[in-house]
């Protein structure tokens, strides 16, 4: 009832849909990085509804470099652990 | 890319296709936007937000102002779409009517009820389209009882465009 | 004059005057009449302008109040015309003719004519329920306590003793006769009644039909039952037996009231809220109650007593609420505040929306919060839930379709802002949620034995439902006190309620596993006990406002992703055990409607294996036998060995036959039943089995009898493997540990495959 547009999950499909062309012409290997980046957007749906950004793209993006940023995090911190047993 | 020209002024344009909010209307609304405010008014819940504001985007850096006068109203049923229109004032902005005859397609409601609702929708649309450019945009009947709608839309109407899809699918020719 | 006192039964229009049946003290029966006219109201029409507010609107040239007073002066019923002043909700003031029509039969036959006539003015009043206008007028509703003054059999005065919002109403002692076929009519033709009252409980054959009508008649004339309670009363028993009356020419007082006719329906498809909706035919009667356990909304849920609540509640009749959605009864309840206090009840929806920009859309046309949960097993979480959300927003903010102000937001918090004066819904939700409130207080502190606890229980679920619907009743496009404003009102709240509760939670360091429209789980080091959560409890209610309620410690639960892909989280699907022992699952294969009982059961019993093991070092052995248990249900379905019954589907038909263009299998069962004869129509709920070969599906209710060996074996193998992967999933880690050959018989399950791979697991086993 009343609603107009579409869920935050049909937008999520719908930007990604229209990446399809780029997608299609990537190497295999680089088509599988490219989900794991579309992958990490998904795990920020409500976040990305509740900013009502009028381009939506502009916030999964957001999200998939907030999640490159956490792994970057989490491997430097197992990068220094390594280094300090190393010594 | 079919192109709709802008409506002329002091006159019904009416548009069918089968998506009553498709590429050639976001597109012309995406132009008149970018010219002054408007009003969209939405009969069959199918505002394509998302895909105005990027078709906003590829025009303007400045979408906020954009977003900021464009006005959108939606009416629900036949009954809402009438009292819609009667509280519209007619003012010297374009009115695009989204999908003016989806909420008249509802088999629920008696044919003649329709009728009657639509001869005083139509009456209101021409006020309207006194001062302003209006364009309509339907898609066709679900069932042949309610074509008269469209047909009686389109007798009222000063210019009609009509999309229709292919009647038989394109077929790929082979490479070899 | 005499004074009585009892239980206000029911009021119908007879064919003058109102008929009303009162459950005396004594024990008698009485059947009274009392004048009641009724009125019904005409304006000229309301448009809604740019601004959102009501205005006037001249409509071509046929709204003239004038020429509708000399066509109601004349038509042959009896009615007195007025000029009156009467407030509609948005409008407020506005002049409008009165309609008094003396007898209320008359009203609905004369309104009729009437909108036809005058298509373009606008209606009020015109279409509500005898019963509210009656509970609007003297305050008395079904089932009340209330004391009658009579002159004879004609009634004086009525007040009333007691009230809806009452926790322990004193029930009325109700005779109750029960008739059920001896089979499902539907699958197979019955051969006798099963019949109960008073002690009693036989079969009788439908043949011979002359004893059945005769022995039939008598217990209704001795035993005079107040409540008829049936299987299939309304589609199948009932019809059966006044056909059979009418074939004999034996008499069958179903009714109670001589001069009453019986009420019948017919069976209606509709849609609404985006669904089918089908609802069979209805047989009611006068002076007496049928119910249809089978036809009657909600019945599995809560029974007679949740009826009865929802009548007193409603104040809608008892057949009536028995057999309408909660969506009728929030209606009701809101025509009756809306007469109560003098407002026009509109005949029709007028509110268009007030214009939006583009920017104003945008933020506010979205659902509740919907987050993606931190997918894995989780130890010691508590959930907590805001009670009755939507409603309490409503009651606690006041918003209502007349007190939102269209394109208004408040400066700091962004949220649409509100009129001060108490609104509609507000009022009418008000005493509801109170009750709630109270009655689910009262079961929390109340024995496993108390007497009350199972009437508690239906009520309370009555009151679930008519809550649940009073928020999507806002913005339903026909509601008449709808208005779409309103209901994006109550969602803008909603979130932020939400965001307040997640961000209280953090401040008190619990880390937020999964949030939910109206619920958020949460965990933290050292914290396992309701008491170590009443801060965050008080936290929440510090900043929203907003009543919250701790669900229950679970002692694990586990949050699941997609099947198709492990890294996509999937909000609202997870199970878990709390740690008194309760599971609670959403969003599997068991809370599906369509699943088999098969699946289900076997899903049930594998949660409940699980839910035994207490800590880590029990896991290995609870999955141990539920692998043990998923091989002995494969073996038992491979070898014929599961009754066809429990592999029924059920499918709705989403629409009429023909109007599919490549059939589903509801639409495949529906055209082999409609091919011997049985119609079905769309939104109803097909059963079927899935059988090897074409065309795959065999609608359960055909002549003969599902042969066994038809069963498309390897269908149910895969809906079973899918059932036992949702529940292995979040356990997979384990299982590498303990063995990957543990699961030979299961090769085709996708990702478990490849979690057993040590370096594609992400996940840990708690987190």
């Amino acid at each position: 009832m009343g609603r107009t547009l579409p869920s935050a999950t049909q937008t999520f499909l719908q930007e990604q849909e229209s990446f399809s062309r780029f997608r299609r012409a990537l190497r295999r290997s680089d088509q599988l990085a490219l989900d794991d980046l579309f992958v990490s957007a998904r795990q920020h749906l409500a976040a990305a509804a509740y900013a009502s950004h009028a381009l939506p793209f502009e916030t999964f993006l957001l999200a998939m470099l907030l999640e490159e940023h956490k792994e970057m995090m989490r491997l430097r911190e197992q990068f220094e652990q390594l280094r300090s047993k190393n010594g | 890319m079919d192109i709709l020209p802008i409506p002329p002024p002091r006159s019904l344009t009416v548009f069918c296709s089968p998506s009553a909010a498709g590429e050639p209307v976001i597109e012309l609304i995406a132009g008149l936007a970018l010219g002054g405010p408007l009003t969209i008014l939405d009969g069959g819940n199918c505002f394509p937000a998302y895909r105005l504001l990027r078709a906003v985007r590829t025009r303007t850096t400045n979408l906020p102002a954009v977003m900021q006068r464009v006005f959108v109203r939606r009416a629900f049923t036949c009954h809402q779409m009438l009292a819609m229109l009667e509280g519209t004032s007619s003012l010297p902005q374009p009115t695009i009517l989204l999908n003016l005859l989806s909420t008249f397609y509802d088999e629920q409601i008696p044919e003649h009820e329709t009728c009657r609702l639509l001869e005083s929708c139509l009456r209101q649309v021409e006020r309207l389209a006194q001062n302003a450019p209006v364009l309509v945009t339907v898609t066709p009947p679900l069932t042949p009882e309610r074509a008269f709608l469209v047909e009686r839309l389109s007798a009222r109407a000063g210019q009609l465009f009509v999309l229709e899809l292919p009647a038989s699918p394109v077929l790929q020719p082979s490479l070899f | 004059m005499a004074d009585l006192t009892g239980w206000f039964l029911d009021v119908y229009a007879g064919e003058k005057d109102l008929t009303i049946w009162l459950l005396g003290d004594e024990g008698k029966r009485h059947c009274l009449s009392q004048p009641f006219p009724v009125t019904f109201y005409a304006s000229t029409p309301l448009g809604t302008g740019a601004s959102g507010r009501t205005v006037r609107q001249a409509r071509g040239d046929a709204f003239d109040l004038r020429s509708a007073w000399r066509w109601f002066s004349a038509q042959p019923e009896p009615v007195r015309l007025a000029r009156a002043e009467r407030r509609d909700l948005f409008a407020g003031p506005t002049t409008v003719l009165a309609v008094e029509v003396r007898h209320p039969a008359d009203q609905p036959g004369l309104f009729r004519r009437a909108a036809q006539a005058f298509p373009d003015l606008t209606w009020y009043d015109a279409d509500i329920p005898l019963a509210l206008r009656y509970s609007a007028a003297f305050g008395v509703f079904p089932l009340a306590r209330c004391r009658v003054e009579a002159d004879g059999s004609r009634v004086r005065a009525i007040t009333p003793l007691d009230s809806p919002w009452d926790l322990d109403p004193v029930p009325p002692p109700l005779r109750l006769l029960t008739l059920e076929p001896d089979c499902d009519p539907s699958h197979a033709e019955p051969k006798g009644i099963f019949l109960s009252y008073n002690g009693h409980r036989y079969r009788q054959p439908f043949e011979p039909a002359r004893a059945l009508l005769v022995n039939l008649r008598s217990i209704l004339e001795r035993y005079d039952s107040d409540l008829l309670l049936t299987a299939w009363g309304d589609t199948w028993l009932l019809p059966r037996l006044l056909k059979l009356s009418e074939e004999t020419g034996l008499p069958l007082p179903l009714n109670r009231d001589p001069s009453g006719r019986i009420t019948r329906k017919d069976q209606r498809t509709y849609y609404a809220y985006g669904q089918v909706i089908y609802r069979g035919a209805q047989v009611h009667l006068a002076g007496r109650w049928h119910i249809d356990a089978c036809n009657a909304v909600m019945y599995h849920d809560y029974g007679l007593e949740g009826i009865f609540e929802l009548a007193r509640v409603t104040g809608l009749p008892v057949q009536t609420v028995a057999r309408t959605s909660p969506g009728t009864g929030i209606s009701a309840m809101q025509m009756a505040t809306a007469l109560r206090q003098g407002v026009l009840v509109p005949w029709r929806k007028q509110q268009a929306e007030a214009p939006k920009s583009v920017l104003d859309l945008v933020r506010s046309d979205m659902g509740g919060m919907v987050y993606q949960p931190t997918v894995g097993l989780h130890a010691d979480v508590a959930e907590v839930d805001f009670v009755s959300m939507y409603p309490s927003i409503m009651a606690h903010f006041n918003i209502s379709p007349e007190t939102v102000l269209p394109g208004k937001r408040d400066t700091e918090t962004g949220l649409p802002v509100t009129r001060p004066e108490p609104g509609l819904v507000p009022q009418t939700l008000q005493p509801l949620l109170q009750k709630r409130i109270a009655l689910k207080s009262a079961l929390m502190g109340m024995s496993k034995w108390d007497s009350r606890r199972k009437r508690y229980q239906a009520a309370a679920s009555a009151h679930k439902w008519l809550l649940v619907t009073c928020f999507g009743y806002l913005g339903y496009k026909n509601a008449r006190f709808g208005r779409i404003e309103a209901h994006e009102a109550v969602t803008a709240y909603g979130r932020e309620a939400l965001l307040r509760a997640k961000e209280a939670a953090e401040a008190l360091g619990f880390e937020v596993l999964h949030l939910y429209v109206d619920g958020m789980w949460v965990k933290k080091a050292g914290s396992k006990t309701p008491a170590d959560f009443q801060p965050l409890l008080d936290e929440i209610l510090e900043r929203t406002g907003l009543p919250i309620a701790l669900d229950g410690v679970y002692r694990w639960v586990a949050f699941l992703s997609s099947r198709v892909d492990v890294r996509i989280p999937v909000a609202n699907r997870y199970f878990g055990v709390f740690q008194s022992g309760e599971i609670k699952a959403r969003g599997i294969e068991l809370r599906r409607r369509d699943t088999p009982a098969f699946v289900r059961e076997t899903q049930q019993a594998m949660l409940e294996i699980l839910a035994k093991a207490s800590a880590a070092e029990g896991l290995p052995e609870a999955l141990t036998a539920v692998q043990a248990l998923f091989r002995k249900r494969l073996a038992e379905l491979k070898s014929g060995r599961v009754p066809v019954e429990k592999l029924i589907v059920r499918q709705t038909l989403s629409r009429e036959l023909a109007r599919y263009r490549s059939p589903s299998p509801a639409a495949i069962a529906g055209q082999q039943l409609a091919d011997i004869g049985k119609i079905m129509r769309p939104g109803q709920s097909m059963r079927l089995v899935f059988t090897r070969g074409k065309p795959g599906v065999r609608a359960w209710d055909l002549d003969e009898e599902v042969d066994p060996r038809t069963v498309d074996v390897a269908y149910y193998s895969t809906l079973m493997r899918r059932a036992v992967e949702t529940m292995i999933q979040p356990f997979t880690p384990v299982i590498s540990v303990v063995s990957p050959a543990l699961f030979v018989e299961a090769p085709n399950l996708p990702f478990l495959g490849r979690l057993l791979e040590p370096k594609t697991v992400r996940l840990s086993v708690f987190r």
